[in-house]
């Protein structure tokens, strides 16, 4: 798989995002006509990322349960945070065996050619959610699109602040299927 | 007609002790009833003795229905619980027994996680000390680099010199040590461990560096000629780059540190649940202190107390609530002697 015209998008809000052409790994994974509604836990979730990464975009509620969460989070990433270019963007073309296809992705946290950091807010254990959801396959896209060698997941249980942290282990093939199913010749690009 | 077995007897006669009792029980209800009929219209004399007589009627019900229940609780509801006391008392001991593996298991999984955690913390500190060292190595080239240059420019002296200069420098640069790896003390790690550890991990090999700035050298000495007059801009830049080059060894060395807590093995650990318990004490002072700390932390133990009626509040239920509450705050009460419970 080759990795072309990488460009990243610093300080751009989510709906620029969406505007950007491509394939991304929720688009992919998809299946939804009805439009798309935010639960009450993917708000948590929202908040707290709002928060910790763009917090001048945080709208000040909830505050007693956002900020304990944030801090769980914060206690294991603070030290790298400064380093690290939060919500950015990213757009680049995935290329495999003749076929191209264009990828988007919004990365939590990334310093690029390095590693991405992906904050995920959740009773569920990784052991479960990363099969679950494919959060492998998504970190795979990020690293990918920013040359990043390592993807990192945090997770922070809600309720009970408890973290913890694995280092994916990458799915390029998945990736590699998708630029083939979704994807066009390169001929035609 | 087979003979009957002396069980088969036993349950034959029970059933007839069964049907005569059930006819005198009928029996002692009719003359319940005879003696209550048309009650109301009895003079008062005679409906106090009549309910004296049923009284009497509903407690040889009572005694007799015992006698019988007595014998079957005797002969068979009894000994047949034994079987149950027995089990459970076996249960009970091999449940201490896994809950004493579990515990054991447990401290094991303890072990081996901190054995885990100095791992990846030996690793860090390896991933990390590499990469100061190579920071510190390149920063000394290029400051080398830079105070050369600019020290020729102070001192004036003529282009002409400069292969001259280039050459000496390269010799310069090539003597620069690398600084010394700073020591980990290790406490549960073996020292063969340590070995296997410390060469698994990519070590700095300053040789490409050092080529890298000894021909960066000659660009450098390209601009000599125009920089002769704009000394303090150079002297600028040069702190400028020393700054850079420190804040991206902080940054390296907070990303590798991210990394490599992520990275670390966790060990499974089997589940012991812990849970505070009051201990209690058959005394009117033990029931006097549960009531009086029930009551002055009530706001926080009242949602912990499940009655269907509060009339039904029992001293042990706010002593339970009590404890949960002392598990989640940390809070303690002098009056009241707690332990903690594995299960």
């Amino acid at each position: 798989m080759q990795v072309k015209n990488i460009q990243l998008y610093k300080g751009i809000d989510f709906d620029a995002y969406q505007g950007k052409e491509g394939h991304s790994y929720s688009s992919i994974k998809s299946t939804d006509t009805e439009p798309f509604k935010q639960t009450y836990k993917m708000q948590l979730g929202t908040e707290v990322h709002n928060y910790l990464l763009e917090p001048y975009t945080y709208q000040h509620e909830r505050r007693e349960l956002i900020i304990p969460i944030a801090q769980a989070a914060y206690d294991v990433i603070g030290q790298a945070l400064p380093f690290l270019d939060t919500e950015l963007s990213v757009t680049a073309d995935f290329e495999h065996d003749g076929f191209i296809m264009p990828y988007r992705g919004r990365v939590d946290m990334v310093r690029s050619g390095k590693v991405v950091v992906d904050l995920k807010i959740s009773e569920m254990p990784l052991a479960k959610s990363i099969p679950y959801f494919g959060y492998d396959k998504q970190l795979t896209g990020y690293c990918l699109a920013t040359m990043c060698k390592v993807g990192i997941i945090i997770r922070v249980n809600p309720k009970t602040r408890h973290t913890e942290r694995v280092v994916i282990k990458q799915d390029v093939e998945w990736w590699e299927q998708k630029v083939l199913e979704l994807g066009i010749p390169t001929e035609f690009y | 007609m087979n003979q009957l077995t002396t069980i088969q007897q036993g349950w034959l006669k029970l059933a007839e002790i069964r049907i005569d009792l059930f006819d005198r029980l009928r029996l002692d209800e009719l003359a319940c009833q005879a003696e209550l009929k048309d009650f109301e219209n009895l003079p008062l004399e005679k409906m106090q003795a009549n309910l004296r007589n049923v009284k009497h009627f509903l407690s040889e019900a009572k005694r007799k229905r015992l006698d019988f229940t007595r014998m079957i609780d005797d002969k068979l509801s009894t000994p047949s619980m034994e079987f149950e006391k027995r089990m459970a008392a076996m249960i009970d001991e091999a449940t201490k027994l896994e809950l004493a593996a579990r515990l054991d298991n447990e401290s094991k999984a303890k072990e081996a996680q901190l054995l885990q955690n100095e791992i990846a913390q030996f690793k860090t500190h390896i991933v990390n000390e590499w990469t100061r060292i190579a920071h510190e190595y390149r920063s000394n080239l290029q400051k080398m680099i830079d105070s050369s240059y600019i020290n020729c420019i102070k001192a004036k002296n003529p282009v002409s010199q400069i292969p001259a200069m280039i050459a000496d420098l390269k010799v310069i640069l090539s003597k620069i040590a690398l600084s010394n790896f700073q020591k980990f003390d290790t406490r549960l790690i073996s020292d063969q461990q340590a070995l296997e550890i410390f060469h698994s991990i990519d070590k700095y090999e300053p040789a490409g560096d050092l080529q890298y700035y000894q021909e960066s050298i000659a660009d450098k000495f390209s601009m000599y000629q125009h920089d002769f007059n704009s000394i303090e801009k150079l002297e600028e830049e040069q702190r400028a780059r020393v700054a850079q080059a420190e804040q991206e060894l902080q940054s390296d060395i907070a990303i590798n540190t991210l990394i490599a807590q992520a990275e670390t093995l966790i060990v499974d650990t089997p589940k012991v649940k812990r849970e505070i318990k009051i201990v209690v004490v058959e005394s009117e002072a033990w029931a006097m202190a549960v009531m009086t700390n029930f009551m002055k932390v009530w706001q926080d133990v009242n949602y912990r107390v499940k009655v269907k009626s509060w009339a039904k509040l029992s001293i042990g239920q706010m002593a339970e609530a009590l404890a949960k509450h002392i598990s989640e705050t940390g809070e303690t009460f002098a009056n009241l002697t707690t332990e903690e419970v594995c299960k």
